[in-house]
């Protein structure tokens, strides 16, 4: 229908095309065809259009309300997953769906409906035995797995004699366990290796469900699939995932590793010739036209707009206090200056980090929450004694301003320890770049830039972690806890991000000197200034080439590289709080958003001095959208 | 007069969601003892409706005058509906919208809240 959400007409029409079904039955009863209620309901709302306003395929709110309400009824009855008819009594006892109100227009009787469909019945579950683990001769890697892991790992392979540890993979930045396992028979014999991943059950909860939405459909015949429900026991925390690799994966090896073995120009073209094509043809390839304000894809990446400490207790907000609530008025929140007041309406928590007694909100609701923008961190709220949920929508909340997003970055730049003022318009490089605009000038117009660009299902976090190397040096991607529709070109901003750090870093020191010469390098291959080579460093920066082949197919206007340059100010952003990566490459990432900055100025070829003001050039370059802002790549 | 609403979008990707506007803070134009709502496709229109192609830049006003609402379509491309008896009618001129009475704008079904 071309909607792009699921609604309670979506769930609604799905429960009617279940053959034999409760409500398909239930409804020839009363003597209506269910073909002529999908009509009803269709004619009500009408053909979706080609033109994408949103990213990705979100539930609408009221689904989301059903499904809860769903959820509980499951919950009640002791199972862990909703029925057609805890579906159907959800929906009638919200009440407010287009189904519902097409029942009333259509004269159906809703108590009875309900009698009806709670005349029908249910199943149940087994109990397990012990499954031991070993560790092969060659694991590699730190061997420490602890109990609650393990515990996880033994439910995953129930059935199994044992299991064997072939190693520990490094994956990405987030604490996920990930090991190759073989899983051995009763009778001794072994089954193919497979890839495990182990972390928080919600984010592998949400992977399995991302997978089976947007992924599943979409690989290459011979990859890695999650071929298993995700095993999610309750009473632990953690849960697990199995990635099958359907054509038998030998080693195991990932990409980060890999590249030095394979040698760094082979990665180049590997990527353009091997990973792109392979994956592409689903996905990045299938490209459309998006137009979109930067923030909407991208503010998830940088800070949260203000930490809050909750106003003590009685204390009443000041009259006058900013109210946050939906629809968000942009212009208002540049007015937050610390100390103010903010009252905080509609918003969902997103994240509880009970050590810090702090929860992260988002506007809005549903699990997309964790990506959304318009995050707020409030401070103050002992997790210890009140009982706070994820998702859990927070009608109203007032706070004091702790700290805004600008001094967020700030002291991000501070942690760096900068060998320059990071308050100042302009920060220091190297020839032929002796000045760079400073990136905490800039983020905020940044933002609130339109980007012509396309839409597209992405992976959503690549890196050269996430990429396993297969027989015949096939490409397999593992980690989808983040694919989605979004824009194309943010996989390729991070896997820019990836091969900075975990390749061209590797090969100097941690230094802001080291730094600079790493991005006066990277910036030779955008052309347009002499250089002296440095072998070594720009052997490990090789692959960039082939990354912007990859670019310029995916670019919806290829002498137009701004959409890059906006994807990649970001990207880098938030790479430069990321604990997990070297205080070097931080620093080059800080350097790179600056980098893209001067990119992004309305002067082609000035790059990085003093034309660039606070509040000038950037602004007018991104209002006036493609027109001659950002570098024609070199030919 | 501080008048505020509670509005509801009945169907399309928001379907669920409710958008409470409050004249205090500064939602809307009052004028002559009358509130008066812009609804439009841009997100400085007091509901903006920027997920549904269907809608006019500028698109339609709801006005609050006394205790009843009045729903005027602002020459827009696609039109404003209300439901009266299951059957869609097309806003012409400013129609009276009764308590929880369903309405039109472009593709996006939306109500009053009691």
């Amino acid at each position: 229908m071309r909607h792009h959400f699921i609604g309670a007409e979506h769930l609604f029409i799905g429960a009617l095309m279940l053959r034999g079904g409760i409500i398909a039955s239930l409804i020839e009863n009363y003597g209506y065809k269910p073909e002529y209620v999908i009509d009803a309901v269709r004619r009500h709302i009408g053909k979706g259009s080609h033109q994408r306003l949103w990213a990705g395929m979100p539930n609408s709110p009221r689904a989301e309300i059903i499904l809860g309400i769903a959820n509980d009824l499951a919950l009640e009855d002791g199972r862990a997953d909703i029925s057609e008819r805890d579906l159907l009594r959800a929906m009638i006892e919200e009440g407010g769906s287009i189904p519902i109100r097409i029942f009333a227009r259509l004269g159906i009787d809703l108590p009875l409906l309900t009698q009806d469909i709670l005349s029908f019945s249910t199943t149940s579950a087994v109990p397990l035995p012990y499954v031991k683990i070993e560790f092969a001769a060659g694991y590699e890697g730190d061997p420490i797995i602890d109990e609650e892991q393990l515990f996880v790992l033994r439910r995953m392979f129930y059935g199994y004699a044992r299991i064997r540890l072939e190693r520990r993979l490094l994956g990405g930045y987030s604490g996920a366990l990930l090991l190759a396992a073989t899983p051995i028979q009763q009778d001794g014999s072994e089954d193919a290796t497979v890839v495990v991943k182990i972390d928080d059950a919600n984010i592998i909860l949400e992977e399995a469900r991302r997978f089976e939405r947007q992924v599943k459909t979409t690989l290459p015949p011979l990859t890695a699939r999650i071929e298993e429900r995700p095993t999610a026991p309750e009473t632990s925390d953690l849960a697990g995932i199995k990635y099958t690799f359907i054509s038998g994966i030998g080693k195991a090896e990932d990409m980060r590793e890999a590249a030095w073995r394979i040698g760094l120009a082979q990665l180049g073209a590997w990527l353009r010739h091997e990973l792109y094509p392979t994956f592409g043809r689903a996905w990045w390839g299938q490209r459309r036209p998006y137009r979109f304000p930067a923030w909407q894809e991208y503010d998830f990446l940088l800070p949260p707009l203000f930490i809050l400490d909750l106003l003590p207790h009685g204390e009443q907000a000041p009259e006058g206090a900013l109210l946050l609530r939906d629809p968000i008025r942009r212009e208002r929140l540049k007015s937050v200056e610390l100390g103010d007041t903010v009252v905080l309406a509609g918003f969902s928590i997103s994240r509880l980090d009970p050590t810090r007694s702090a929860v992260q909100l988002t506007l809005g609701t549903g699990i997309e929450g964790l990506r959304r923008a318009y995050r707020v961190e409030v401070r103050g709220i002992d997790l210890r004694q009140d009982t706070h949920y994820l998702g859990e929508v927070i009608e109203q909340l007032a706070g004091r301003v702790y700290a805004t997003r600008s001094e967020l970055l700030l002291s991000m730049v501070r942690n760096l320890e900068p060998d320059f003022d990071p308050t100042g318009a302009t920060i220091p490089s190297l020839p032929p770049f002796e000045r760079l605009p400073n990136p905490l000038f800039h983020f905020e117009s940044l933002l609130d830039s339109t980007i012509y660009g396309s839409v597209s299902r992405i992976h959503g976090d690549l890196h050269l972690g996430n990429i396993l190397l297969g027989p015949n040096n096939s490409p397999f991607l593992i980690d989808f806890a983040q694919a989605r529709t979004g824009h194309t070109l943010f996989d390729w901003a991070c896997m820019e991000i990836s091969l900075l750090n975990d390749l061209a870093m590797k090969t100097v020191g941690q230094s802001w000197a080291d730094a600079r010469r790493v991005l006066t390098r990277r910036a030779a291959f955008d052309g347009g200034f002499e250089t002296t080579p440095d072998p070594i460093l720009d052997d490990a920066l090789s692959p960039i080439e082939a990354l912007r082949e990859i670019v310029v197919i995916t670019l919806a206007d290829p002498n137009d590289w701004v959409e890059y340059w906006t994807a990649l100010t970001f990207c880098a952003l938030r790479a430069v709080h990321w604990e997990s990566m070297p205080i070097g490459s931080r620093r080059l990432m800080f350097l790179l958003a600056a980098y893209c900055c001067a990119r992004l100025a309305p002067q082609p070829g000035q790059t990085g001095d003093s034309s660039l003001t606070a509040d000038g050039g950037l602004t007018d370059a991104s209002a006036s959208g493609r027109s001659g802002s950002g570098l024609p790549p070199a030919s | 007069m501080k008048p505020a609403v509670t509005l509801m979008f009945m169907s399309g990707v928001e379907d669920g969601k409710s958008l409470t506007l409050l004249a205090e803070s500064g939602d809307g134009t009052l004028r002559d003892g009358e509130w008066v709502l812009t609804v439009g496709r841009q997100d400085d229109r007091d509901i903006p409706l920027q997920r549904d192609s269907f809608i006019s830049r500028e698109h339609a006003r709801l006005t609050l005058r006394g205790d009843r609402w009045w729903l005027e379509d602002l020459k827009s491309r696609n039109g404003s509906y209300v439901e009266l008896d299951g059957e869609e009618i097309r806003v012409q001129e400013a129609v009276a919208l009764h308590e929880e009475q369903l309405f039109k704008i472009g593709r996006t079904w939306l109500r009053i809240q009691k």
